[in-house]
C-alpha cells in the first residue's frame, strides 16, 4: 500500500480551496485512500486501491478533488507544446528491457519542495506499481544538460565507465553492480542479463543506467531549473506510457508546458500518450449494478465530476487511466460520485435454507463430551515446525507439507498431528495447576508424494502423577461409544508411547485412534516430568 | 460480648478447635495441647491458629531452654539406668562383695565407678573393704528404693525435650548432677509455642453451647440413626474463602467461532470450505488478479516446498486465461497459475463454490476459514489467522442489497448500529466496499470488505454472469473486541492458567 506524504498548504492552492481536515477525509474516500498521519502541514495518505496510480502525488489528487467539487469537471487539459526531442530505440533492449516513454517539461524554476514531489511520485511508480522497478523504473534530469536525440541500447557491463549519483569515482556497469548501494539493491533485476541498458545523448553522455541509477553529470536536478527531462523504461509498454501520462500531467498542473518526445522503435509513438480511450455505457447495467435509477443528466454530473467526458451515449477516459477494463468499472465510479452515503440500502428477502458443514455436528458433539471429561479446550495455529511433529515425538520424519519460504522455522510447515502441539503445550504450563487435561479438534494436512489432504483430527492429552493407560483407553472407548461405532482395540507399535502400552482402535479395517502412555523419552523431550497419556483419532475416516 | 455472640461463637467452631480449646490456659506449651487434646501436631496448630484469628486466644513464639536428651538418656529411658541395674542386684541379698555386684549387674567399671559414687553420696550405700574384698551394703533409706524410684529415674520419665522453666528446684539439682554424667542430657535453645486463653476464650469455653454435642458433618450414619434431631449443626463461617476449582470447558475463541457459524445459518446460510494447500489459480487467478501485478504483493504467500504443483481442471484455466488476456492485457502463464501455497485468503473458497456442480441459484454461502500470509508475528499480525467470508448468487442483486447485507451483518455480528460504508478496491470486486462500524471506545473501526463479483470472476467459473455479492470479515478482529483481548496472539493462547479463566461470551 503506497503512502505519500505532502503539505497541506499547497495541496489547497492546487484544488483552489481550504480543507478542513474531515474535508479531506471524506474526499480520501472517493480515492479509495485514508489520511494516515497530519503533523502541522504535512499530511500522510495511505493508498488501498493498488490501481490507479495517477492519484500516487498531490497534483493527480487535486484532478479528482477538483472535479468533485464541481471547480473543474471533465477530462483535464495538458499544456501541450512542440516536440521536445527524440529517442532512438536499439533493437538490442528488446530482450532486456523493451520499452520506453519520455517527455521534456518546460516552466517555473523547479523549487525544493517541487524536486522532493517529483522523486517521491518517482519512487512510488517505480516501486509499488513497477514491481521494485523491475516492471517500471524512471529517470528525471534537467534537459538543458541533454543533447538530443537520446539513444536507449545497451552494453557490455564492462565497456562502459561513468560517474553515477552519490559516487565518487567513474565506474563500469558491472562495477555499479557489486558496489553501488543502488547497484547492489536492484541487481536482481539484471541478474540473468548478459548486456544491460542504458540511456546516451547525442554526444555520446551517459543519462543513466536504468532500472539501476542515473549519471551525476547528466542526471540530477537542481532547485532553479526550468527544464526537465523525464523517461521510464520497463517491460511493460501500457506501464511506461502510463507514468509518462501520470507525471506529465502532475507537471502541467504546477505551470509547466508538456513537449512530447517522438520515440523511433519498431513502431514509432509519440510520448505522453494522450489518446483517449472511448467506452459505450449502457444505462441498464447502471440500474443493473448499483440499483439506482439515474437520468441521463445526472449520469452525465456524475461523470464529468470524475474527470470523466460523456456524450449521453459514450464515455471518454481519461489519459492517466488505465484502470478501466469493464462497464462495470466506470459504474462504480457514478456509483462513488453518487455517494456511497446517498445510497439507501436494500433488504435480500429471498429464503435460502443454513446448514453448517456435514462434519460440524459430529465435531461438535465430541467437543462437548471432552468438556464433559473435564477436558480444557485447545485451539491452535495450524503451522508448526517440523522438529515437533517428529523428532520431538520420537519419529521418523515422514512426507509432510512444508513451506519454502517461511520466516521462522515456527511456523515452517503444515501440522501433521495434532497430540505434538498439545504436549508442547504442557511443557509452557509448569506454572498451572495440576491435572493437565486438555483437547483439540482441528485440521491437519498429509502428504503421500504429490498427493495432500486435509484431514480432522481429535487429540487428548493427560498429564497428572495416576495417568495411566486404562484412563486414556476409557476416554478412547466412551467416546467412540457415544458415536455408536462398533470398533476393535488392538496393540499398536508407535515409538511416541511406550511399548506394549500403546494401542489402536479399528472400525472395520480403518485405524481412526491411536493412544498409550507416552515414553518418557517423549516427555523428557518436552520437559514434562508428570505421567502422561494421550491419544490422536481421525475424524474425517469416521466420517468416510 | 453478650451472650448470644458467645454462644453463637462457640456453636460455629471446627471440631479441632472444640478440642483443642480447653486445654489453652496460661502459656500452656504447645505439646501439652497436643497430648491433653489428642489432636496430631497439625490440627492443633490450625485450630490454634484459627482461634487466634477469632480472638479467642494467644499463640507465643518464644525461644527457651529445653532439657534433652543425649544418647545414653535415651537409652536409659528405654531400658534402665545403671544405678537401678545395680539395685536390682540387692533383691535377695542385702550385702554383697563388690566383684559379684558388677558381674551380676552386667555395669563396666566405668560405670561402676559413677554409681557407686552417687549412690554413696546419695547415702543409698555403705562401702566397706573387709578381708575378702569390698562389700557393698544397703543403707536402711537404701532399702526403700527397691519399691520405689530413685529422683533421676522420675526425671527420665518426663518427655523431652523439657522446659527448663518448669523444673522445680529439686528437678533442676537433678538435672544439674544428670549434666554432670556423659551423654544422658543437655540443655539446649529452642523455639517454644505456647498459647494463653483470652478473656472471649475463657467466655466460649465456659458457654453452654461448648457442653452440648454438635454435628460436624452430615454423613449417612448421623441420616441413618437421626442423631441430627438431638444435635445442632456445627455452623461454618461460609465468608472464608474456597480454593478454586477448575472444569473442563471449551476455548474462549472456538466458541464465539461457534456462535458466528450459528448465526449464519440462522440467517439462511451454508457453509463451504476449501483445502488449506490451495494453488495460485483459485486463490488469485480465478480472482481476476493479474499474475503480474503489484495487488499480489499484498497477499504475500507461503510457497510449498513439495510439490509444487497442483492439478486444475484445464476448462477453467482456459476460461480464466482468457479474461485475463482480455482484461490485463498480458500472456496468461498456464504453468504458474499450478503454483502450490497456502490459502492467503477466504475468497478461494466463494471461488471454488461458484465453479462447484452443486451451487445453487439463489444461494447464500460462507465460510469460516484459516488462511496464511507471510507476516512478521506480533500483538495485531499473525501468519496463521482466520477469515469469515462469503457469497450471495442471485439474480437482480444490486450495490443497494449488498448495502443492507453490511448494515445487517454489522448489526449481527459486532453490534454496531452505526456504520459507514466507503469506497474500496479488491481486484475481484467491482463496485467494492469497506466497512466500518461506530465502536464505543474506539471509534470507527473496520469491519471487512465487500463488492459485487465482476463478470471475469463470475463469468468463467459459474459459466454465465449472475450478480454475486461478495464479502469478508476480519473475524479474529471481531473476536478481540468481544473477548475483550488487545493481543491477537491471545485468540490462541497456549497459556493454560489464561484458558482455564478465560471468559466465556
Amino acid at each position: 500500500m503506497p503512502v505519500i506524504t505532502f503539505s497541506k498548504k499547497d495541496f489547497e492552492s492546487l484544488v483552489g480551496r481550504k480543507l478542513s481536515i474531515n474535508d479531506l477525509k471524506d474526499l480520501l474516500d472517493y480515492a479509495k485512500a485514508e489520511l494516515e498521519v497530519q503533523e502541522g502541514d504535512n499530511i500522510s495518505v495511505k493508498y488501498n486501491d493498488t490501481n490507479q496510480p495517477y492519484l500516487w502525488c498531490p497534483e493527480g489528487l487535486a484532478i479528482l478533488f477538483k472535479g468533485l467539487l464541481g471547480k473543474e469537471t471533465g477530462i483535464p487539459k495538458l499544456a501541450l507544446s512542440s516536440s521536445g526531442g527524440q529517442i532512438v530505440v536499439d533493437r538490442s533492449v528488446k530482450k532486456v528491457r523493451p520499452f520506453i516513454a519520455g517527455f521534456v517539461a518546460k516552466g517555473p524554476p523547479l523549487s525544493d519542495y517541487l524536486i522532493k514531489l517529483l522523486i517521491q511520485l518517482q519512487e512510488k511508480l517505480a516501486d509499488s506499481f513497477g514491481r521494485h522497478r523491475d516492471n517500471i523504473a524512471i529517470g528525471v534530469y534537467p534537459a538543458d544538460k541533454i543533447n538530443f536525440s537520446v539513444a536507449y541500447k545497451t552494453v557490455k557491463p564492462d565497456s562502459l565507465k561513468f560517474l553515477p549519483l552519490d559516487a565518487e569515482r567513474e565506474l563500469s556497469l558491472a562495477q555499479i553492480l557489486e558496489q553501488h548501494p543502488k547497484g547492489k539493491e536492484y541487481s536482481w533485476i539484471l541478474a540473468k542479463e548478459k548486456e544491460y541498458p542504458i540511456l546516451v545523448d547525442a554526444k555520446n553522455q551517459v543519462l543513466s543506467f536504468p532500472p539501476i541509477i542515473n549519471s551525476q553529470t547528466t542526471g540530477r536536478l537542481s532547485v532553479g531549473d526550468k527544464n526537465i527531462f523525464f523517461e521510464a523504461t520497463g517491460k511493460s509498454s501500457s506501464g511506461v506510457d502510463l507514468c509518462a501520462v501520470i507525471v506529465a500531467y502532475a507537471l502541467s498542473m504546477r505551470g509547466y508546458t508538456i513537449h512530447p518526445v517522438t520515440v523511433k522503435d519498431e513502431k514509432t509513438k509519440t510520448t505522453p500518450l494522450l489518446a483517449l480511450e472511448q467506452w459505450k455505457l449502457n444505462k441498464v447495467l447502471i440500474q443493473k449494478r448499483l440499483g439506482l435509477e439515474l437520468s441521463e443528466k445526472e449520469i452525465g454530473n456524475h461523470l464529468t465530476r470524475f474527470r470523466y467526458e460523456y456524450d449521453g451515449k459514450n464515455v471518454k477516459i481519461p489519459p492517466y487511466r488505465q484502470d478501466i477494463m469493464h462497464e462495470y468499472d466506470i459504474i462504480e465510479d457514478i456509483g462513488i460520485a453518487y455517494g456511497y452515503n446517498n445510497i439507501t440500502p436494500l433488504k435480500i428477502h429471498t429464503h435460502t435454507r443454513g446448514a453448517a458443514l456435514p462434519e460440524i455436528q459430529m465435531i461438535n458433539s465430541l467437543r462437548d463430551l471432552c468438556v464433559g471429561l473435564g477436558c480444557q479446550e485447545v485451539f491452535s495455529q495450524i503451522l508448526s515446525d517440523p522438529n515437533l511433529m517428529w523428532d520431538k515425538m520420537g519419529l521418523k520424519k515422514q512426507s509432510m507439507i512444508e513451506i519454502e519460504n517461511f520466516t521462522s522455522a515456527t511456523y515452517s510447515c503444515v501440522r501433521t498431528l495434532i497430540l505434538p502441539i498439545l504436549l508442547s503445550m504442557l511443557s509452557q504450563n509448569r506454572q498451572a495447576e495440576a491435572p493437565y487435561k486438555v483437547f483439540e479438534e482441528g485440521l491437519v494436512t498429509l502428504r503421500e508424494g504429490t498427493d495432500y489432504h486435509d484431514e480432522h483430527h481429535l487429540a487428548i492429552v493427560s498429564s497428572h502423577a495416576t495417568a495411566n493407560f486404562t484412563e486414556i483407553r476409557q476416554i478412547v472407548e466412551y467416546l467412540l461409544d457415544r458415536l455408536g461405532i462398533s470398533y476393535t482395540i488392538k496393540p499398536e507399535e508407535h515409538s511416541s508411547f511406550i511399548s506394549g502400552r500403546c494401542a489402536a482402535a479399528f472400525v472395520g479395517n480403518k485405524k481412526v485412534a491411536f493412544f498409550g502412555e507416552i515414553h518418557p523419552a517423549v516427555l523428557q523431550n518436552f520437559n514434562i516430568d508428570l505421567p502422561t497419556v494421550g491419544m490422536e483419532m481421525n475424524l474425517s475416516l469416521i466420517l468416510a | 460480648m453478650p451472650k448470644e455472640s458467645v454462644q453463637e461463637l462457640a456453636a460455629s467452631l471446627h471440631p479441632l478447635e472444640r478440642k483443642a480449646l480447653p486445654f489453652v490456659v496460661q502459656k500452656t506449651p504447645f505439646a501439652d495441647i497436643v497430648r491433653k487434646s489428642g489432636l496430631k501436631d497439625v490440627e492443633a496448630m490450625r485450630a490454634l491458629q484459627w482461634l487466634q484469628n477469632k480472638g479467642l486466644v494467644q499463640i507465643y513464639q518464644d525461644i527457651e531452654e529445653f532439657v534433652v536428651l543425649g544418647v545414653l538418656g535415651q537409652k536409659y529411658k528405654k531400658e534402665k539406668l545403671p544405678e537401678r541395674k545395680f539395685l536390682d542386684v540387692f533383691e535377695k541379698d542385702k550385702k554383697l562383695l563388690l566383684k559379684y555386684l558388677s558381674s551380676n549387674a552386667g555395669l563396666d567399671a566405668n560405670e561402676t565407678n559413677t554409681v557407686m559414687g552417687k549412690l554413696k553420696q546419695a547415702n543409698v550405700i555403705n562401702i566397706s573393704k573387709e578381708q575378702i574384698g569390698i562389700i557393698v551394703e544397703l543403707t536402711d533409706f537404701g532399702k526403700s528404693f527397691l519399691k520405689k524410684k530413685l529422683p533421676a529415674e522420675s526425671f527420665l520419665e518426663n518427655s523431652f525435650p523439657l522446659l527448663v522453666t518448669s523444673l522445680n528446684r529439686e528437678e533442676k539439682e537433678i538435672l544439674q548432677s544428670l549434666q554432670k554424667r556423659k551423654d544422658i542430657v543437655g540443655v539446649e535453645l529452642a523455639k517454644q509455642v505456647s498459647a494463653s486463653i483470652l478473656p472471649l476464650g475463657r467466655q466460649v469455653v465456659e458457654s453452654s453451647a461448648m457442653k452440648t454435642e454438635v454435628i460436624d458433618a452430615l454423613t449417612p450414619q448421623v441420616l441413618r440413626t437421626g442423631d441430627w434431631q438431638k444435635k445442632n449443626f456445627r455452623k461454618y463461617d461460609v465468608t472464608v474463602n474456597v480454593p478454586k476449582i477448575f472444569a473442563g470447558k471449551h476455548q474462549h475463541y472456538r466458541k464465539f467461532l461457534d456462535g458466528i457459524r450459528e448465526k449464519f445459518m440462522s440467517l439462511g446460510f451454508m457453509e463451504m470450505t476449501g483445502p488449506i494447500v490451495e494453488t495460485d489459480f483459485w486463490d488469485m487467478d480465478a480472482l481476476f488478479m493479474p499474475q503480474f501485478h503489484s495487488a499480489r504483493d499484498i497477499h504475500d504467500a507461503y510457497f510449498v516446498k513439495e510439490p509444487k504443483k497442483g492439478k486444475l481442471d484445464e476448462k477453467f484455466v482456459k476460461a480464466v486465461k482468457k479474461v485475463h488476456e482480455q482484461g490485463w492485457k498480458y500472456d496468461f502463464n498456464a504453468e504458474q497459475t499450478k503454483r502450490l501455497l497456502l490459502r492467503t485468503q477466504g475468497t478461494a473458497c466463494s471461488a471454488r463454490m461458484l465453479a462447484s456442480p452443486d451451487i445453487r441459484i439463489p444461494g447464500k454461502y460462507f465460510g469460516i476459514t484459516r488462511c496464511f500470509r507471510k507476516d512478521v508475528i506480533d500483538a495485531t499480525h499473525l501468519a496463521d489467522f482466520h477469515q469469515t467470508e462469503g457469497i450471495i448468487v442471485e439474480e437482480g442483486l444490486t450495490l443497494r442489497h449488498l448495502f443492507g447485507l453490511l448494515q445487517m451483518f454489522a448489526k449481527e455480528f459486532a453490534g454496531a448500529e452505526e456504520i459507514k460504508l466507503v469506497p474500496g478496491y479488491f481486484p475481484f470486486t467491482e463496485p467494492s466496499v469497506e466497512l466500518y462500524a461506530k465502536h464505543p471506545q474506539l471509534g470507527w473501526v473496520e469491519l471487512g470488505g465487500a463488492g459485487i463479483f465482476r463478470s471475469e470472476v463470475v463469468a468463467p467459473l459459474l459459466g454465465r454472469d449472475v450478480s454475486v455479492i461478495a464479502w469478508g470479515i476480519g473475524i479474529d478482529r471481531i473476536g478481540m473486541f468481544r473477548l475483550g483481548l488487545s493481543d491477537v496472539r491471545d485468540l490462541f493462547s497456549r497459556n493454560l492458567n489464561t484458558l482455564r479463566n478465560a471468559k466465556v461470551v
